[in-house]
């Protein structure tokens, strides 16, 4: 049961007990910039490996035995896929000129061949858009199992380390996440114990009086949530403030101007305003949450 | 209204209260005394569920305390007010937010709980001291804050427990005549004392405990 009193309640208790609530805002913060810092840097990971495709170029061999007429029904059905974004045949005739433009030294590439043996190819630019990796291996997989296709070159390798590095990271930061919400939860089980043993009097009397067990509780959830919503604020001016360091950083030194510092931080200024939002909210529901689990059961 | 049907108390293997049995009707001022450690205090504990009976069935209005489940009790509590022996003031609230409290609990608004609060504070003679602090006042002031926040959400049932413990008798006169009065108005009134000038000639019901027993209920 939540009324008045339970606010007043609650803001005198904060104005009472300032240190132990600013100690309690402060370590929230903390645990929530560090959780944002994480998130953040997942949302790049992702945003970079999503882009990552667009990087390489597909290259497809076809067989001996591809007719020109195969070739153009795939370069068609290419053309239609969404994920394509330029399309170009590389007859194996140009393919060797290509190659001998490469290596011009006399001697080193033609010479004995009677017969041209690159195959015909057709060479994929893929758009950045709506691309993710496993998008990528799907498609690779289908046109592998094209007869005429002998064999494709899209750099799987190379993707397939970045997947794993991007897979590790994402589980130490995932465990790192659980950590620290679990610290911040109970930063607030702690905090909102000490204030209920602090007032166990009253709280011993309002039961006397017959309070409901919501009537006892009220007040220190709101304790709690308030406490979080101060730390969400420290932490999005934590957040701001990096923010303003890699803004200034990628954008006023020259010498680490091409280092991309303001992609690696992928926030529009809306985005950067609106963890002024999720970062308050987030450390009062955590605040809800482990002034809860705090309070226990309210036994008569 | 409160019904004993032998009704046993144990604390650690100390019998507290052995088989009581004994009926408090509705609207009645009974008394409950008998020397230091003869049981007022666990008598008044088990009417307002603060104990628990280990054995006996004990009803209070439409509520068995010996089988009443835990999310029963504040719907008990607001039904009965309490005057505590220790008063169980809040030092660290005004006497006006002391008696205000049995109405925030069930509750009610600012605006509709101040002038109950007033009129309570104003039959205990208190009506000028709502801005102090429960520190700042007598014992007796104390004394009355508590039965004004007792009586302030008019409950059915009023339990003192040795409410002019320490008063001299002009003050202790005046208790009593606060308790006469709600009690006029229908509320049912017990009171646990050990001083004999409260019930000798009172023409109420006195029910007399010793170490834990009832040894005799008599009119004084």
């Amino acid at each position: 049961m939540i009324t008045g009193y339970s606010f007043r309640f609650a803001f005198e208790s904060l104005i009472k007990e300032f240190w132990i609530n600013l100690m309690a805002s402060l370590s929230t913060g903390m645990g929530l910039f560090l959780i944002a810092v994480i998130s953040l840097g997942f949302y790049n990971i992702n945003l970079l490996t999503e882009r990552l495709p667009e990087k390489f170029t597909v290259v497809i061999y076809m067989k001996e035995k591809a007719s020109r007429n195969d070739i153009d029904r795939l370069m068609a059905e290419l053309r239609n896929n969404t994920m394509v974004k330029s399309i170009k045949f590389i007859p194996k005739e140009i393919a060797l000129e290509e190659l001998k433009k490469r290596f011009p030294e006399p001697g080193l590439i033609g010479e004995g061949l009677d017969e041209n043996p690159l195959p015909d190819s057709i060479e994929l630019k893929l758009k950045s858009e709506y691309m993710k990796a496993d998008e990528i291996k799907a498609f690779i997989t289908h046109l592998k199992s094209i007869s005429f296709i002998d064999d494709i070159d899209y750099g799987e390798e190379m993707m397939a380390s970045v997947m794993l590095v991007k897979r590790a990271v994402e589980t130490a930061g995932l465990i790192l996440t659980v950590l620290i919400l679990t610290g911040v939860i109970f930063n607030f089980y702690t905090t909102i114990k000490i204030l209920f043993y602090r007032k166990r009097e009253e709280v011993e009397t309002f039961k006397l009086l017959g309070a409901e067990a919501s009537f006892i509780r009220a007040p220190f959830l709101i304790e709690g949530a308030i406490i979080g919503i101060a730390g969400g604020l420290f932490a999005s001016i934590l957040m701001l403030g990096l923010y303003q360091i890699i803004v200034f950083m990628s954008s006023g030194l020259p010498f680490i101007r091409s280092i991309p510092l303001q992609q690696l931080l992928l926030l529009s200024s809306t985005q950067v305003f609106s963890l002024f939002l999720i970062l308050p909210v987030t450390g009062g529901f955590l605040g809800i949450i482990g002034s809860f689990i705090g309070l226990g059961r309210i036994r008569y | 209204m409160i019904q004993f049907e032998g009704v046993s108390k144990v604390y650690d293997n100390q019998l507290a209260l052995k088989e009581i049995t004994l009926t408090i009707e509705k609207g009645e001022l009974a008394f409950v005394t008998g020397p230091s450690g003869a049981g007022k205090t666990t008598l008044l504990k088990l009417i307002y569920a603060h104990e628990r009976p280990d054995k006996g069935r004990l009803t209070v209005g439409e509520f068995d305390l010996s089988t009443i489940p835990e999310r029963d009790i504040p719907r008990l509590r607001r039904q009965i007010g309490i005057v505590f022996q220790d008063f169980r003031l809040i030092d660290s609230k005004t006497v006006f937010e002391n008696v205000a409290m049995p109405l925030r609990i069930r509750g009610m608004s600012d605006r509709d709980l101040r002038d109950i609060v007033y009129e309570s504070l104003r039959l205990v003679g208190l009506r000028h001291k709502i801005d102090s602090y429960p520190p700042t006042l007598s014992g007796g002031e104390q004394q009355r804050v508590a039965i004004a926040r007792a009586i302030v959400a008019e409950p059915l049932i009023l339990l003192a427990d040795e409410p002019t413990g320490n008063l001299d008798p002009e003050n202790t006169k005046s208790i009593m005549n606060i308790f006469k009065e709600i009690n006029a108005r229908g509320t049912t009134v017990v009171i646990a004392t050990h001083n004999p000038d409260l019930y000798t000639h009172s023409g109420r019901r006195v029910f007399k405990l010793k170490e834990g027993y009832l040894t005799g209920v008599e009119i004084l």
